[in-house]
């Protein structure tokens, strides 16, 4: 397999995520949309040149990462879409819906409440990045990122497992 | 059996990251096997959340996605012109192929029944006169009356260009952001394809989009957003081939009514010009609901002074719904608030150096001195958590202040009314009280490190803008060391060195917020 052709299959598998990524910073459409591109070519230039990548994925979250922050020339608001998130689903069966959207608006608030780097890190995680990878991504040491991801999870599970 | 595992330790288990001895203990304990699910399940939960609630929040790509063949063609031919800032719009201007990458929106019904049912109900519904819309594309934006008399071109021929691709895609120049127009536009398409979202705000439906594709024709792709409660058209965005995007929008303009007459492109007049009581007063309304601190929102003037543009991007309905109130009663007022930052936008530039390099932990020698100078692996984190949030917040403010500085030099202050001076002294201090009290907090939080500090020493300055420079770089210095030591990587004797440097970069912080408590003159 080319270079090419390896990165034409991380491209067509990733854009969409690393899309969704810069969009959690408040990245706009369009400019989230060519900065993800912008990351996939990066990438084939790095690889073309013979340098190695171990972690493609990863790699290019951090790209995504220092794209986003060099966008908003400071700490991004890694919040904004959770803020405005609203519950919308609608079950068929009433008692599951009202018990669904219950849940989900304590999941909703607990969430809100993290901090930016915490939720930076949940989402992250959700991703399925390894804390390795998250330190790498955000460019803070592991056990930062680890403790970051801890303390969003002990939240969480407080609402999760009640 | 041995102690139990850390959190920290059960977070890295599906890493494969911890030794055999864990593994083999977390595999025989049902207590932290037991954890180990809870957190697991916490973060399927956050992922069902993602999925449901937030996903359908997110836009869809704006333009079909380049191919990499494109993308490298595209790259290899800026190179060549040395244009390659620009290679992102050429290489989204020669994808042709229109490929949806995802509808993130809820789907309803068949999308062409309800495209057509959606667009014939908006047509009849009757628009107010004198309405005013913004065209964006690019870097420019340009307000013109919602309907011209004719499609002839006008005597600027600002706008022309626009108006062509309009004229040559049969779309109607004369009356754009109307689902008659749209509808008659796709009713003349042999091939497209239709798609109908659901924007909802608080559980309910709050917009309507109506998209449709036409790869093949000069306007490959329009969409209307339609107000739920009684689909009045609100925006709309078109994608001419090889043109970067355009969006139109309602523009909540408060022009006089004579404003609203002119029949062409950019001869929009007001009868007075913006001034800087304009910017002022949006400024003062934007403090009154946190909107100068808490979003990345931007307030300029046009090059000719005839508006205050408020810009930004990322911002949730009820955010910007909050926005548009508070400013609705201000005069020459355009809001654009899904245009994101401009590019001479003033906020603080932090450069994350330590986001650039290569990751690696604080040397655990380091780790436990700061550990024991908190009190705690646990006390350690919590300031650090307090201290960055901290440290934004001073950013912010900061950068509040710039804006006030930047718009209202001496000179200006001058020129201003008693009143309008009151109401910039307010705002002057309202910040600066904000900025004092962070940062006794911080300073209080970051004791342990430094020590018995002397006072801030005084910074000398004529007025209080002349001093706000040297504040908002003290912030990113402080900001950029406290990331650096608390979250980042470096080596023993790096860490030793911000030690060192950290209580003269809070002190001259605070110098600075002191220098500019100037009185407003």
């Amino acid at each position: 397999m080319t270079v090419q052709e390896r990165v034409e299959q991380i491209y067509e598998a990733e854009r969409g995520h690393i899309y969704s990524y810069l969009l959690c910073f408040g990245v706009p459409a369009q400019r989230a949309q060519e900065l993800a591109q912008d990351s996939f070519l990066k990438l084939y230039i790095k690889m073309t040149r013979g340098e190695s990548i171990e972690n493609p994925r990863a790699w290019l979250y951090r790209v995504a990462h220092n794209a986003a922050l060099r966008f908003h020339r400071r700490e991004p608001p890694f919040h904004a879409l959770d803020d405005a998130a609203e519950l919308s689903e609608t079950l068929p069966d009433p008692e599951r819906a009202l018990i669904a959207e219950q849940r989900r608006s304590a999941l909703r608030q607990a969430i809100r409440d993290l901090s930016p780097r915490q939720r930076n890190c949940l989402e992250l995680r959700a991703r399925g990045l390894r804390h390795r990878e998250i330190a790498e991504v955000i460019g803070i040491s592991t056990s930062a990122a680890s403790e970051f991801l801890r303390r969003a999870v002990v939240r969480l599970k407080e609402v999760v497992n009640g | 059996m041995d102690s139990h595992l850390s959190d920290e330790q059960l977070a890295r288990f599906n890493d494969g990251e911890l030794s055999a001895g864990d593994v083999a203990h977390v595999e025989a304990c049902e207590h932290c096997t037991l954890r180990l699910r809870e957190m697991e399940s916490a973060v399927a939960a956050y992922i069902e959340y993602r999925d449901i609630v937030r996903a359908p929040l997110l836009p869809t790509p704006p333009l079909a996605w380049s191919t990499l063949d494109a993308l490298i063609a595209r790259n290899a031919d800026s190179k060549r012109w040395k244009l390659l800032r620009w290679w992102p719009h050429l290489a989204i201007a020669a994808a042709s192929a229109a490929i949806i990458a995802f509808i993130v929106h809820q789907t309803v019904e068949r999308p062409s029944t309800r495209a057509s049912e959606l667009l014939a109900r908006s047509a009849m519904v009757i628009l107010p006169g004198g309405r005013l819309i913004s065209l964006r594309s690019g870097d420019r934006t340009f307000i013109r009356p919602a309907v011209l008399e004719t499609d002839a071109p006008g005597e600027s021929d600002a706008g022309s260009h626009v108006r062509s691709l309009f004229v040559a895609a049969h779309y109607s120049w004369r009356d754009p952001l109307s689902a008659r127009s749209f509808r008659e536009w796709r009713s003349g398409l042999r091939e497209k394809r239709d798609s109908v979202s659901v924007i909802r705000q608080s559980g309910k439906e709050g917009w309507y989009r109506v998209r449709t594709d036409s790869p093949a024709g000069l306007l490959q792709s329009a969409s209307i957003t339609l107000r739920a409660a009684d689909l009045y058209p609100t925006g709309e965005t078109f994608v001419f081939q090889g043109e970067e995007p355009l969006e139109l929008t309602d523009a909540p303009v408060s022009a006089p009514e004579s404003a609203a007459k002119p029949q062409h492109v950019q001869e929009l007049r007001s009868e007075a010009a913006a001034g800087p009581e304009d910017t002022l007063h949006v400024l003062a309304a934007l403090d009154a609901i946190g909107a100068d601190v808490e979003d990345p929102i931007d307030v300029s003037q046009d090059p000719e002074h005839r508006h205050v543009l408020v810009r930004g991007s990322g911002l949730p309905p009820e955010r910007k719904s909050l926005i548009a109130d508070a400013l609705k009663a201000l005069p020459r007022v355009v809001l654009q608030l899904d245009a994101g930052p401009s590019t001479s936008s003033t906020q603080p530039s932090t450069s994350r150096k330590s986001t650039e390099r290569a990751s690696s932990d604080i040397p655990p020698d380091f780790r436990r001195e700061l550990e024991e100078r908190f009190g705690g692996a646990a006390a350690l984190q919590q300031v650090t958590d307090r201290v960055l949030e901290s440290s934004s917040s001073i950013l912010a403010r900061a950068h509040a202040l710039q804006t006030l500085a930047q718009n209202f030099p001496p000179a200006t202050v001058q020129r201003m009314p008693d009143r309008d001076r009151d109401l910039l002294r307010k705002l002057q201090r309202q910040h600066g009280a904000e900025l004092r009290r962070v940062i006794t907090g911080m300073k209080s939080d970051l004791q342990p490190l430094l020590g018995a500090s002397a006072n801030a020493p005084s910074v000398a300055t004529t007025d209080w803008q002349s001093a706000v420079p040297a504040l908002v770089a003290a912030g990113q210095d402080a900001d950029d060391l406290l990331n650096r030591l608390l979250a980042g990587s470096y080596t023993q004797a790096f860490g030793t060195g911000l030690l060192h440097d950290l209580p003269s970069a809070i002190q001259r912080l605070e110098a600075n917020v002191q220098a500019q408590e100037h009185e407003v003159r």
